[in-house]
């Protein structure tokens, strides 16, 4: 579940990059701190959408700091946190152990296994403040890697458990733009998750593990249904997005939804050979 | 509600993040936490109430007044029967039908309970035993009262619903099903679809399901395909209409909702190439999804550099 939701850089613009990228280091800056240094190694692209969706919509009084980075020539990079910097690294923490833990399930990788029970001991870092909601969390993904264990659960019934997790992820604090937030969140995790499993299914089959697309995907049109069928269930959670009095960054959360949240499926397609062809509704003289 | 615009204060032809922009405004103003110190705060709350209802109602309509999926089909029938109820009044969907009895009983055993559904007592049979076996669809009649009149009565044309309740033994009231299908097989079907027209996708879905394999025809399948969507079964929602369209590809209806899937379509769709989308993604190849591997491997290269740096140091050169 990491790196599926991302800016489309070619679409933004200079300052709304330089914004974005802003909190994503506010963040790994965040995860560092608190976590240590073996907490980063898993990327932040995706919590650092929560934190501008709830920046957004909540818009907390934020931290702007400057610092050096080595690795960018000396060149001096803005950083941004505030609260809910502290809530996405609590999430991405979370994240990183369940990756450890499923990637020792699955792959037997003995190293994640051991970086995961390292990781485990900085769990009494996480925030007071949303100490309930991380609870709520951990119950959903425990749902969803149950469901996982079980296999032979149909792509839909699988993409609604992790959708929920999601969903717990952005309602955060239980007010009136809950409905919203969590529709949003369910939508975005089916997205992820069926993006994660076409991804995969190769692989799977190769390996014989679970997969829900294994009997379909050699079908033909099945990346061309795919993408309808995501398109769809952005049209859901675009809605939801716009229904929320979003104006700050407003920008860059519209390039993830609109256009983003693609980047990974249609490379994933482009592998399989199956590139978006044009709409065929294009007009002629295209 | 009175006119939602001129509670926040906007033109009813003013864009979207306008009228964000506004409410931000107006809410800032009258948030209760704002307002603390305030002598008129219970005031000051009742417009915050009155203004997130506002915006709500506009931005509702804004996102789902006749786009794509959430006015297709199933849910038109859905909002012309609770426009009854009113929109604030039940809800669409969610409170009104769980102030009544099924959620209570249940389907299964006890059937769908004594009021009813809404306001109409259908079922008040019982759904799951004795509707469709002996008594039938229940004794308010299929149709009968308003979700008959909104919903299907109009499109049809050929109006199979309540007054001509012989009718349909002449003709086939589902594509896909010839005139000599069996009524258990048609009972099943208005009833899955008199749930889809109510919202009651769960008991839809159970009711489609209910059908012997074989009797799944093309209807069945436009059926579980608006279902589906109800559910929010994306995956088997467009399978659903896919089979459908084969089964019977001059359909008119069924086309309508497999053409709604395109990708240029619906809310989604038509606003996507305004906000960076483009059918390739060449220029962003570059990143590294992986979660792990780039930062992993530099740890890796780092002990590794580590130890030679260290064994250099200690065996002198």
């Amino acid at each position: 579940m990491f790196g599926y939701i991302n800016v489309n850089k070619a679409e933004l613009k200079f300052i709304e990059y330089d914004i974005y990228r802003s909190y994503y280091l506010g963040l790994r800056r965040n995860i560092k701190k608190r976590f240590g240094s073996l907490a980063k190694l898993s990327s932040s692209y995706d919590m650092t959408f929560i934190v501008l969706l709830l920046t957004g919509l909540y818009e907390p009084e934020t931290k702007c700091e400057t610092h050096r980075y080595l690795t960018r020539g000396m060149e001096k990079q803005e950083e941004r946190y505030n609260e809910f910097t502290d809530y996405a690294a609590d999430i991405n923490m979370l994240f990183t152990i369940y990756k450890c833990l499923d990637d020792w399930h699955d792959e037997k990788k003995v190293m994640r296994l051991i970086y995961g029970n390292i990781l485990k001991r900085k769990e009494k870092a996480y925030c007071d403040r949303y100490i309930k909601r991380i609870e709520s969390i951990k119950a959903c993904l425990k749902d969803f890697t149950d469901a996982e264990k079980k296999g032979g659960i149909h792509a839909d019934d699988m993409a609604l458990l992790f959708g929920r997790i999601m969903g717990e992820i952005l309602a955060i604090k239980d007010d009136e733009w809950n409905d919203e937030l969590m529709d949003l969140g369910n939508a975005l995790g089916k997205f992820i998750y069926l993006v994660d499993a076409y991804e995969d299914v190769d692989k799977d089959i190769k390996k014989g593990t679970y997969n829900p697309f294994k009997k379909s995907v050699e079908r033909a049109g099945f990346t061309d249904g795919l993408r309808k069928i995501l398109n769809m269930i952005m049209d859901d959670a675009s809605r939801e997005f716009e229904k929320l009095p979003i104006i700050e960054n407003v920008g860059i959360l519209r390039n993830i939804i609109y256009s983003g949240m693609w980047i990974r499926f249609e490379k994933a397609a482009e592998k399989k050979g199956e590139i978006l062809k044009k709409y065929q509704t294009e007009e002629e003289d295209e | 509600m009175n006119n939602p615009y001129s509670i926040l204060g906007v033109n009813p032809n003013a864009s979207e993040d306008e009228i964000k922009k506004q409410y931000r405004q107006l809410s800032r103003k009258y948030h209760p936490d704002a307002n603390i110190n305030n002598p008129n705060r219970e005031q000051a709350e009742e417009k915050f109430k009155e203004i997130n209802a506002a915006y709500k109602e506009i931005m509702r309509e804004r996102t789902e007044g006749g786009y794509g999926r959430s006015s297709y089909g199933y849910s038109n029938y859905g909002q012309n029967n609770y426009s009854q109820n009113g929109y604030n009044q039940g809800g669409y969907g969610q409170s009104n039908y769980s102030s009544n009895s099924y959620s209570q009983s249940g389907y299964g055993s006890t059937g769908y309970g004594q009021g009813g559904y809404g306001s109409t007592g259908y079922g008040s049979t019982g759904y799951g035993q004795n509707s469709y076996g002996s008594t039938g669809y229940g004794q308010g009649g299929y149709g009968q009262n308003s979700y008959g009149q909104n919903s299907y009565g109009n499109q049809s044309g050929a109006g199979y619903g309540y007054k001509e309740q012989n009718t349909y033994r002449t003709y086939s009231e589902f594509g896909g099903y010839g005139k000599d299908t069996d009524e258990s097989v048609l009972k099943i079907l208005r009833a899955a679809k008199n749930f889809l027209a109510n919202g009651a996708y769960r008991e839809a879905r159970a009711a489609l399901d209910n059908l012997n394999v074989y009797n799944r025809l093309s209807y069945w399948y436009y059926l579980s395909s608006m279902t589906n969507a109800g559910l929010k079964n994306d995956v088997g929602a467009y399978e659903d209409i896919k089979m459908a369209v084969r089964l019977d590809p001059n359909n008119a209806e069924y086309k309508a909702l497999y053409n709604s899937y395109d990708l240029d379509r619906g809310y989604y769709g038509s606003k996507k190439e305004n906000f960076g989308y483009r059918s390739h993604f060449n220029d962003n190849y570059k990143y590294n999804y992986d979660g792990f591997s780039s930062g992993f491997l530099r740890l890796v290269m780092f002990i590794l550099l580590g130890l030679i740096y260290y064994s250099l140091k200690r065996y002198g050169f």
